[in-house]
This record gives C-alpha cells, structure tokens and sequence, in this order.
C-alpha cells in the first residue's frame, strides 16, 4: 500500500543545521542537538511554525513562498517531517492560517506542539534511529536550494497564485517573482 | 595591652554613613589590630608595616577582584551569546535572525573571540558551535585585518582546522558571509564531501 505523501516542513533561516552533517558518535549529545532545532522561541509559546504539503504541488509552492523571501545569497533550507514520524512522536498539530506571507499558501500553516523538552527528544530519536538504520535518508529529510535554482518554480507558483486570483500579500515578493517570470519570458 | 584601631574612630569619614551603619553590626574584633606571638613575645606592628601591610593586601584584592570580575564578564558573554546562538538556530524568520545577529555583535564588541571559544568548546551542542564558528569567522574576516587580534588569529586557525565536519562547515559558511574566497579555496580538499561540496557551490555562487 503507498504511503501517503504528507510532510511538515520546516524552514530554518539559517546554515549550518545539525542534520547537514548528522554527529552521533555522542549519542545523548546528538540527540540534544537535533532537539534544538524543534524547540520553540520564547516568544512561540511552545507551538513551533511548519507548513503542511500534501501534494508535490504544495510543497513546491512553499518553497517559492520561502525562496522568493530570500535574497539571491541566502540558502533555502527545508526540513521534511513525515507525518507518520509526527504521529509517532505523539506530537500535537494544529492548522494554523497566517496573514504574512502569500495568501495562496498560508492555509498551509500549521504549528506543532514542542513545548516539552521529552517530545523534542522523542522526535530527534526516532529520527537519529531512521537515519541509523537506512530508513530514513538525509536527502529525504531535507535539502538546501537557492533563489536562483527555483527561478521556474516560482514562475510557476507565481502564475498558479495569479490564476486562482488570489493575492499576493508581499508587495516586494511578488514584484520579484513578476521580474523573475518576465526573466524567464 | 590595648589595641591599635586600624581605622581610628576620630578618622572615619564623616561621609560613609551607610558603610559606619553596616560596620556597626560587625563583631568588634574586625576592627582590631592583629597582634603575633614573636619568639615567645606578643609583638605589636608599628605604624610603617601596617600601612604597607595594608597596601599589599589591597593590593592583592584588587588584583584578584579584577580578575574574578573579567572571568565572570566573559562567563556572562559566553552564556548570552549561547543564548542568542540558539534563538538563530530555532528561528525562521530572517528578520528576527538579522536582529539577532546585530544584536549578538553588539554585545560582543571587541569579545569576539568569545564566539571562538564556544565554537570550540566540547560542553556546548554540536549545532551551537557550528553556528559560533560561523558567526565568529562572518565577524574577524569582515574586519580589517590588522584589527584582527593574535588571540582571534589563532582561534580562528584552530577552529579551521577543527575535526569535526559540522564545525568546519560553519567555517565556510563564515568565511562566505565575509566574502574571504581566498581562505574557502582551502576547504577545497576537505576530506568530508559535504564541506568540500559546500566550498564548491559557495565559490561557484560568488564567480
């Protein structure tokens, strides 16, 4: 039976990330580390911001969304959280739609739940024991591309908004991604 | 045998009241002068080696509150700056990111080798020192290198040249925030692929 296609993504704003190059050789202290990068700022009360694709389409439209925020330098970096490895974890999700970014993906928020240390811990073990033992790759977890690596997606994500006649919030993002499609024309 | 007063009463400032209240509740011993047993025979300080016995130990207590207070200065930057380098980690907003960055520099205005030593320091988490060594490497090769101190020099060739891969990978990603190509050429043969395929795609991103 397929799995179906249904992952939480994550968008740090910044290299290096500890699941770049994984170190489990201290197991405690590898665990800590990818519990870091789940917990919540202060300011977040505990719910921690990811966005839900439930098709290839969607998570190429995230992408565009958070690519077409960075400048032509800054690398996109996604993080994949299956939801049977949520669901495992017994981690709380809630949809959550968001007015700051564009309208045709902020349906697509939701936030989790990582206020205890222990659920982050539980989720970084299962995820160093996937990776462990070859079920779970790194390229499959997450991956790193550039503005200009996704130009066409955003192309394509930009005329899909437009389609749909549904606004594009950000003024300084969708004049980007007009000059990007008319780069492409 | 009376006592000599350290502090004779008819001396005291007439200023320090809170500190007179204060010493008001202090045992009266305090106060007094110390006397020794010399061969057999109590012997009593004159008025010369008590004041440079005075000096000495004053001496002595401010060298000493000196450097109790430069360790708890860098302690307390140390633990800030951790603080600060895991909010970066967790946020993804690249405005709050930026803020905290400014915000990081500023604090360590001159103490940025305390961003060194986190990077090398094997207490703190794997991604805490990654991203120290980015921000520390961002930081001294942004600036005029004759500004660069020795201690950051050095620091700075040490966490180079650091074992771990993480760690090295936030070296080069330091030195591309500080446009130092020149210094990325030399990951170019990093024995981890993923630090050496990063110096690839950050030097190809720059040409």
């Amino acid at each position: 039976m397929p799995t179906e296609f249904c992952v939480f993504l994550r968008f740090p704003s910044k290299e290096p990330s500890f699941f770049d190059i994984p170190e489990i050789e201290d197991y405690e202290k590898a665990v800590e580390s990818a519990a870091l990068e789940f917990e919540p700022r202060e300011k977040d009360e505990g719910w921690l911001s990811v966005w839900k694709a439930k098709t290839d389409g969607e998570e190429q439209s995230l992408n565009a969304g958070f690519a077409a925020r960075r400048n032509k330098c800054q690398t996109l970096i996604c993080l994949r959280l299956p939801i049977d490895l949520l669901k495992l974890a017994a981690i709380q999700i809630k949809q959550d739609p968001v007015d700051n970014t564009f309208s045709c993906i902020a349906y697509l928020h939701y936030l989790i739940g990582m206020a205890s240390e222990a659920d982050r811990k539980n989720l970084a073990k299962l995820i160093i024991s996937r990776l462990q033992d070859g079920s779970l790759s790194l390229d499959a977890l997450g991956y790193r591309t550039t503005k200009s690596n996704i130009t066409p997606l955003l192309k394509k994500v930009y005329k899909r908004c437009s389609e749909e006649g549904v606004k594009v919030e950000l003024e300084w993002a969708e004049a980007w991604a007009r000059t990007a499609a008319e780069e492409i024309d | 045998m009376p006592n000599i007063c350290l502090e004779p009463k008819s001396q005291k400032p007439a200023a320090a009241s809170y500190q007179m209240e204060r010493r008001s509740y202090r045992p009266q011993q305090e106060f007094e002068e110390p006397t020794f047993d010399l061969f057999g025979q109590e012997y009593q300080p004159q008025a010369q080696e008590v004041k440079e016995l005075r000096e000495t130990t004053q001496a002595r207590l401010k060298e000493r509150l000196g450097v109790l207070q430069s360790k708890n200065v860098a302690g307390t930057l140390h633990f800030t700056s951790v603080k600060v380098i895991k909010d970066i980690i967790r946020s993804s907003e690249l405005d709050d990111t930026a803020d905290l960055e400014r915000k990081l520099y500023t604090l360590l205005d001159g103490y940025e080798i305390i961003l060194g030593y986190i990077a090398m320091d094997n207490r703190e988490l794997i991604n805490v020192r990654a991203m120290a060594a980015r921000l520390f490497f961002a930081r001294i090769k942004s600036q005029d290198y004759t500004q660069c101190s020795l201690a950051n020099k050095l620091m700075a060739a040490s966490i180079a040249k650091h074992a771990i891969p993480l760690i090295r990978l936030g070296v080069v990603l330091g030195l591309a925030d500080a446009r130092a190509w020149d210094d990325i050429k030399s990951f170019l043969t990093d024995p981890h692929p993923k630090v050496k395929q990063r110096a690839e795609e950050l030097l190809e991103d720059a040409n």
